[in-house]
């Protein structure tokens, strides 16, 4: 209970700080009003216009006053709207969030798919022909930038064989199946073979450490079959790196696959921001930066509990 | 970028959970390491080796090696010639003089070859492999740089953090999971274009410094912790403890006792972490947010080329095979080295 | 065959024929010779005490005599004959039926010998739910029963505990239990005390002995302690370098010993009998190289009776009686021995 109060007080500590800087943030860009004018168009509106927009950022308050405006915008969710086309702010990160959250989420799952049965056969052979090969080739693949991948898949997969659409659509899964898969497949394939290479090379160290243990012999004295050592006893306490790492990119990857999303011109959370950045849209960016703050420090929290059902002993607090 | 960012992360985190594994090193305990495999081991670091130390040549003395095409006659002012590569229009898009299969999109002039050199030419007729030599050395430059700032103060706040606890380690705790808190690369975006606008106009060329802040913070939090763990490890050992009741200051303690066994950790994180880096400047390019032409970087090189992947692939995946082989050869040391490390920490 | 079969079948004659058992391990620095011939046999319900310095084999023989060790870069010759079965040559398969029914194993450390994220109960039903197929409710049952005959105190409530909420003691009994569900004929127990506080390492032995004899159970104890087989085995072998150097039933091995190197062990141990401050004999010199053992006898170079036959001809196994066999050129008793020992200043002869 201690140990959950002391990451409950940390999520709070992080979450405020990260407020604080974000709505400071904006006083330190050099010519912001200036910037956020011309964004609007600075021809398009008058002076009158003009005044109503920059108060209703609170840019001439001082500091204090700005972040209580900032933070009760933000839990009124009164997020105001985009300079440009007068999208609700809200509703573009929604759109944003729902196609990053989608990457993801598929690019998670296959890369753990391949992962976690490459790292068990792997360790449970350490040495031999399959893990020499599958260490090679993990290696090459945390060895390839996302945006090299993304050329070589492109140039073969749709320039030369035409076999995906070069331009991503999001395209939902109920609405067509075929294309949701045809339009994902990539982006998917990009962002997952790179987390694959990781999350093996730390499975397989993890699990050749825990397959050397006295329990794993005590199993093996039972005559506990060889597949159910592996993913019965060995597993288990061997997730610990895993699931710290991909907890992490859970949070990383929300926001951080901007590089697949422009690639493959997906307009996800983290495209969104770049334009935003480059845009002068900083209430966008301010706010989506928030968001993706606050998806980070949650997972962290929840993986901080995963780790008290992965090994009884954090409970108690021997480990933590 | 963010991917390989927390290879490092978790990295760090199970190389310092292994340090005191000494099973391996029983015989009669454990299955023995066959010998074929350590041997194969040895050949990776020393091809990887070669293979670096070749691009370090290269960068560092792309102004003069003879395999380097370059020339400044073009530019009056010396200062503009920054690249050194020798453009001719009448050889713009030529496939690599190996691609029999590829042709160029662009009209074959008198007797201008159909293609040329080793890695073909880019849009305005820059031969590429040259010029991916003299990308190598804003790309490693650049790696270089952020990785040892960032050690510097990394290595540092961890060193503190690690060795008074309590709570100072609290508070830089505190701080790192905030830098962590925002997305990586949104950050080192905002970064950069923060120091854009308050310092240049769009007509100047964008220099190597915010690129390498930008690195640098992104690579902070990582190191701190790495190190972190680590000399928590040491500072409750018996030399720490002895130096300790001997009325040793702390920062002498920090600096000759905890330090020198950091290192090989620090180092070993230093090698994959200047890949990391190498990549994420790529993918800042990617953005459009790197140094700018005609100063090449690998990530440049690899944008630039990007529209143009149906008529002439070669400019971004030539560039893109050097970039690959670089991480990876620099990842198989990293491996390689810590390997060693771990081994002799056993022993010792 | 099935464990109820076996359970209902008279048990007596040889269980475990060991025959010229070698296990080599390939290393980087050499072929390290961790067991190098040994030869003996187990009656059922018999308990042997293998002991030895740690280092010279006696706990990769437990584990190669049941076919636990990794296959890669081990060399092995022999044979292991159980009830009439060969296991060396036997698939894992195979083995996986006997192991924990048939034979079962408990180890040193009973710390690290139990899976730290899995609950007790579910650890102790394993066995019993792989070999036996028992349904879940039956499985517990036994489990509760087999908690409460190795004596561990409100068994309902161990059920869901994980080993780390229990002491090291009350581990050993868990790993105790666990090695009986299936009700084995032999039980390996690798220096099951070694890990232990002084005050819990009788209770064990104790709690070993009562359960071998209950079940009719061969047991094979592993030890460095000459003082724990002393009570709890009917007959010892000791080990060196590998090897088999002298083997006899418990009480002539005490009274009889013939290797100085058992003699060496016996003066290490203190003695109830000795007057307090009677100074223990340390066996000098290192442990030998298991890669490169010395030539001719593999105790020589330690050995104060060594003469320059010990060093180039190695001794065979010869009897002392037909149940006492050595292997050395000088036993204890012999005139070399009583030699040395009025040179030592030692009154020769008896202890």
């Amino acid at each position: 209970m201690k140990y959950f109060l002391r990451k409950l007080g940390q999520l709070v500590i992080v979450v405020f700080a990260v407020t604080f800087t974000v709505s400071l943030a904006l006083g330190a860009i050099p010519y912001a009003e200036e910037r956020i004018i011309a964004a609007k168009g600075s021809g398009a509106i008058n002076e009158e216009e003009k005044n109503k927009l920059l108060d209703s950022l609170n840019l001439r308050e001082p500091t204090l006053v700005q972040y209580g405006y900032f933070v009760g915008d933000l839990v009124t969710l009164d997020w105001g709207v985009t300079l440009n086309g007068n999208q609700p702010i809200s509703s573009s990160i929604s759109d944003g969030l729902k196609i990053s959250l989608r990457l993801m989420i598929y690019g998670q799952l296959v890369a753990l798919l391949l992962a976690i049965p490459a790292a068990v056969f792997a360790a449970y052979r350490s040495g031999g022909l399959f893990d020499r090969f599958s260490t090679t080739f993990s290696f090459g693949f945390i060895s390839t930038p996302n945006y090299v991948l993304a050329t070589v898949l492109g140039l073969l997969l749709t320039v030369r064989w035409k076999l995906f659409p070069a331009i991503s659509t999001d395209v939902g899964f109920f609405e067509a199946p075929w294309d949701h898969f045809t339009n994902f497949f990539l982006p998917t394939i990009v962002l997952a073979l790179p987390l694959a290479g990781t999350y093996m090379r730390l499975l397989r160290s993890d699990l050749i450490n825990t397959l050397q243990s006295d329990f794993i012999t005590t199993a093996r004295a039972k005559g506990v079959s060889t597949p159910r050592i592996l993913f019965g006893h060995a597993l288990r306490p061997s997730l610990f790196s895993l699931v710290t790492a991909a907890a992490v990119n859970v949070g990383a990857l929300v926001g951080g696959s901007v590089v697949v999303e422009t690639a493959f011109n997906l307009n996800g959370l983290g495209r969104r921001t770049v334009l935003g950045i480059f845009a002068s849209e900083f209430r966008l960016v301010q706010i989506t930066v928030v968001v993706l703050a606050l998806v980070y420090v949650m997972t962290n929290f929840l993986v901080d509990i995963l780790y008290g059902f992965l090994d009884p002993r954090v409970r108690v607090g021997r480990l933590g | 970028m963010d991917s390989s960012t927390l290879v490092s992360v978790s990295d760090g985190w199970v190389r310092t959970t292994t340090l005191t594994d000494t099973a391996t090193l029983d015989p009669l305990h454990d299955e023995p390491t066959p010998p074929r495999f350590r041997r194969r081991g040895r050949i990776t670091m020393w091809v990887s080796g070669a293979w670096l130390l070749f691009i370090v040549f290269s960068a560092v003395g792309a102004s003069f090696l003879p395999y380097v095409n370059h020339s400044c006659d073009q530019f009056e002012n010396e200062d503009l010639c920054t690249t050194h590569v020798e453009t001719n229009p009448l050889l713009a898009e030529r496939p690599p003089s190996w691609a029999l299969f590829s042709e160029t999109s662009r009209p074959v002039v008198g007797d201008a070859p159909e293609r040329f050199g080793l890695f073909g030419t880019d849009t305005n007729g820059y031969d590429l492999f040259s010029r991916t030599m003299f990308g190598a050395r804003n790309s490693l430059l650049i790696g270089a740089l952020s990785i040892s700032f960032g050690i510097l103060i990394g290595g540092m706040l961890g060193l503190v953090a690690g060795y008074m606890g309590k709570r100072v380690d609290k508070i830089i705790d505190t701080i790192m999971n905030i830098l962590l808190a925002f997305p990586a690369l949104l950050l080192a975006i905002f970064i950069v274009g923060f120091f854009d606008s308050s310092t240049t106009t769009e007509a100047e060329s964008r220099s190597i410094v915010p690129i390498v802040i930008a690195l640098v913070i992104l690579s902070i939090p990582p190191i701190a912790r790495l190190v972190r763990a680590n000399t928590i490890v040491f500072a409750q050992r018996e030399f720490v403890l002895a130096a300790r009741s001997l009325g040793a200051k702390n920062s002498r303690i920090i600096m000759r006792e905890i330090l020198p066994n950091v290192m090989p950790a620090m180092v070993t994180f230093a090698i994959t972490g200047m890949a990391i880096l190498i990549v994420a400047e790529g993918a800042l390019a990617y953005l459009g947010l790197s140094v700018t032409a005609p100063t090449p970087t690998w990530g440049a090189m690899i944008f630039g080329g990007q529209t143009k992947l149906e008529t002439a692939w070669w400019i971004s995946i030539m560039p893109s095979i050097i970039l690959f082989v670089t991480v990876l050869a620099i990842n198989l040391l990293g491996d390689a080295l810590s390997e060693k490390f771990r081994i002799r920490e056993a022993i010792g | 065959m099935s464990t109820l079969q076996t359970a209902f079948r008279r048990r007596t004659g040889t269980l475990l024929r060991v025959e010229d058992l070698v296990t080599h391990f390939v290393t980087a620095g050499g072929v390290v010779r961790a067991v190098d011939g040994v030869t003996f046999s187990l009656d059922h319900g018999k308990r042997l005490g293998v002991v030895g310095e740690s280092g010279c084999g006696k706990t990769i023989l437990a584990r190669s005599i049941m076919g636990l060790l990794p296959h890669r870069n081990v060399i092995r010759q022999g044979s292991v004959l159980f009830e009439g079965t060969e296991l060396t040559t036997m698939s894992l398969k195979d083995r996986q039926k006997i192991w924990g029914a048939e034979m079962a194993m408990i180890f040193q450390d009973p710390m690290t010998s139990l899976n730290p994220v899995m609950k007790i109960g579910k650890q102790l039903a394993e066995p019993l739910r792989i070999h036996l197929g028992s349904s879940r409710e039956n499985a517990r049952a036994i489990v509760l029963k087999l908690l409460e005959d190795v004596g561990i105190p409100e068994p309902e409530k161990r059920f869901d505990q994980y080993a780390h909420e229990l002491s090291g003691g009350m581990r050993q009994r868990i790993m105790i239990a666990m090695a009986l569900a299936c009700g084995p004929s032999v039980l390996f127990a690798d220096e099951p005390t070694t890990a232990l506080d002084v005050t819990v390492q009788a209770q064990i032995l104790d709690l070993i002995e009562d359960q071998c004899r209950e079940r009719e159970m061969a047991l094979v104890l592993v030890t460095h302690d000459l003082g724990v087989v002393a009570g709890h085995t009917d007959q010892i072998i000791v080990m060196y370098a590998g090897k088999i150097i002298e083997v006899a039933p418990t009480a002539s091995l005490f009274s009889k010993m013939k290797m100085p190197y058992t003699e060496a062990l016996f003066q290490s141990i203190p003695k109830l009998e000795d007057p307090s401050h009677t100074r223990l004999t340390a066996i000098g010199g290192r442990p030998p190289n298991l890669i490169l053992p010395p030539e001719g006898c593999r105790f020589s170079p330690r050995c104060p009776y060594a003469t320059d036959k010990c060093r180039t001809i190695e001794p065979e196994l010869q009897a002392a009686e037909p149940d006492h066999l050595y292997a050395c050129h000088h036993p204890v008793g012999s005139d070399r021995w009583s030699e040395v020992q009025v040179s030592l200043g030692r009154r020769p002869g008896g202890h």
